[in-house]
């Protein structure tokens, strides 16, 4: 028995402690935002704020062209969002239920994709996007994080199908549903909380994606969200009220929706380990 | 498909096949087109001199010879990555398994609480990480310095963490543990909480200690997860850009390259694709067989 309460004291501590390591640095963000320069200059980094100054949050956002980049990243992760939807539904309906001619290959084609880095097709999918003139467009954002996604949606998506009973599949047939009615009526209802997964890994990688948008996107009114960030923090780097203001502002909306639905978002976030 | 069995005569037909095809073809499209024909092209490139523009000239292997024999950065950017792969499959994973064992073997009561902040870093911005972490590196006014002048060590102080060519790699690997630890910890306690409970009472009867048990019961229980976890942390170090980026470009000088940030500068800076593709190309061969490798080790261990 004493053994066990040294146990929980020591799993409590642990705990403790690297809940401390990982929530510090957020600490020093939201307080750092509250300071103003000279404060932080004549009192150093650790002191508490000599004055609350709230200033820096509307400056930023003026200096900043925030609006513009959520605006960017909402379209660009909304519209991504339901292409991978709707494909990997379709993609996954096709290769669960379906016979025919080439299913085989064509699927280890698209499976193949779960192998290639974003590196190996950046230089060339930069020249198609421009032959296309796509770039500084949300398309040379979307086009790509929608087919990249594929793979991945499928292969999940089809998991889950695979295990539904096949007599549901079957008596939807003998009714006379065609595919299009059999996977909308009741296909869907029953790998919700995959389509739910995936949605949530989506809109993740969409939002936080940095590399894409900084290869096909120069122009300042067609950057995202961690693109904008970053351009703003190269323009501000001595003023780090003003840039933890401006991460400040990119990072709350972004916590609020994962206080709100934490335990789906840890779900799907991780379910390309999980099932992987 | 079992439900096939029968119709199966009749209905693998060309309807059939049409009907397939065509709920397919936009993917396929989209997938070869985007993904596909790119992966391709890439290897055409690594053979040729091209600045982006303009026609392709075929030099071989010329690019390989280059980037392997007469280029230096390309070396540091390789030893930069592969240091930070080495740090990424070790310390995060050992940490988050070790958390993760606590959390779901000491029962505790905000478990799920915990496991919330740990997976923080996860979701925000890697830009938002890197604001936080440039500012408590900053040489003059970060808080690290304040830290350790507070602490006594103020000799220390006087480094640059993220200026000095020599402690660039380990600052940014230490960023890299803050974020990534949690998401280990959260995949292998989930992992944990599937393992047979009776193992450890029955371990618990017979005497066995915690340690033990860890090492019996545990360890061998997240196995899958471990190898899940290991293989991912090995594809996203390989493809690591964004804290990097973010934090130092490279700098200072070329110090914090890693293979990723080498093929961007290369590719999108200098214009030179070729070097760029044969970057890339060899990195991806590289990943493939290492994935293979790991799946095979993974595959004969499921007995």
């Amino acid at each position: 028995m004493k053994e066990k309460i040294g146990f929980r004291i020591y799993a409590n501590m642990s705990a403790i402690f690297f809940a401390a390591i990982t929530l510090i640095p957020f600490v020093f963000l939201v307080f750092t935002s509250l300071r103003s320069m000279p404060d932080i200059v004549a009192n150093g980094p650790l002191a508490w704020p000599a004055k609350w100054v709230f200033g820096n949050y509307p400056k930023a956002w003026d200096m900043g062209n925030f609006a513009v980049y959520y605006k960017n990243s909402i379209i660009t992760a909304t519209v991504t969002v339901i292409c991978v939807l709707v494909l990997s539904l379709l993609g996954a309906h096709v290769f669960s239920f379906l016979e025919f001619h080439g299913k085989s290959f064509v699927f280890s084609l698209i499976m193949f994709g779960l192998l290639i880095p974003f590196q190996q097709i950046m230089i060339p999918l930069f020249h198609t996007l421009r032959g296309l003139k796509l770039l500084n467009t949300l398309w040379a954002l979307i086009l790509p994080q929608v087919a990249m996604q594929i793979p991945f949606g499928v292969l999940l998506m089809r998991g889950f199908m695979r295990d539904l009973p096949s007599s549901i599949m079957e008596s939807a047939r003998l009714d006379g549903a065609n595919e299009l009615q059999t996977l909308f009526y009741i296909v869907i209802p029953l790998v919700r909380p995959a389509l739910v997964a995936l949605l949530i890994f989506t809109a993740m990688s969409s939002w936080n994606n940095f590399m894409l948008p900084t290869i096909m996107v120069q122009k300042d009114a067609m950057r995202t969200v961690p693109v904008g960030l970053n351009y703003f923090k190269d323009q501000h780097f001595t003023d780090f009220p003003m840039m933890s203001a401006a991460a400040s502002i990119i990072a709350f909306p972004i916590v609020v929706v994962y206080l709100i639905f934490q335990k789906k978002m840890m779900q799907g976030m991780t379910v390309g380990s999980i099932k992987g | 498909m079992l439900i096939m069995g029968k119709k199966r005569t009749l209905t693998y037909s060309i309807r059939q096949d049409i009907i397939a095809y065509s709920l397919l073809a936009p993917a396929i499209v989209m997938f070869l087109y985007f993904v596909c024909i790119p992966a391709i092209q890439t290897f055409y490139i690594s053979l040729t001199q091209w600045e982006g523009v303009g026609p392709k000239t075929f030099v071989g292997l010329k690019n390989y010879k280059d980037m392997l024999f007469n280029n230096e950065v390309y070396w540091i950017s390789l030893k930069n990555n592969i240091i930070w792969t080495l740090i990424a499959m070790t310390i995060p994973v050992w940490i988050g398994l070790f958390q993760a064992n606590l959390l779901v073997r000491g029962g505790l009561k905000h478990a799920k609480l915990y496991q919330l902040i740990f997976f923080l870093p996860q979701i925000i911005s890697m830009v938002v990480a890197a604001i936080v972490w440039k500012w408590i590196y900053d040489p003059v006014m970060g808080p690290l310095n304040g830290l350790l002048k507070l602490i006594g060590l103020g000799q220390y102080a006087a480094i640059g963490w993220l200026g000095n060519s020599k402690t660039v790699m380990i600052a940014l690997c230490v960023v890299n543990v803050w974020i990534h630890y949690g998401f280990c910890c959260v995949v292998f306690a989930s992992a944990m909480q599937s393992i047979d409970k009776e193992l450890y009472e029955s371990a618990m009867i017979d005497g066995a200690s915690r340690t033990r048990q860890f090492w019996n019961i545990t360890l061998p229980g997240v196995r899958e997860a471990m190898t899940t976890v290991l293989l991912l942390t090995m594809i996203w170090s390989f493809k690591v850009f964004d804290v990097v980026y973010a934090m130092t470009k490279g700098g200072p000088g070329q110090h914090s390259y890693v293979i990723a940030l080498y093929t961007y500068m290369q590719g999108f800076i200098y214009n030179r694709m070729g070097l760029a593709t044969a970057v890339t190309a060899l990195v991806t061969i590289m990943l493939l067989v290492l994935s293979k490798v790991f799946m095979a080790i993974r595959e004969r261990g499921r007995y």
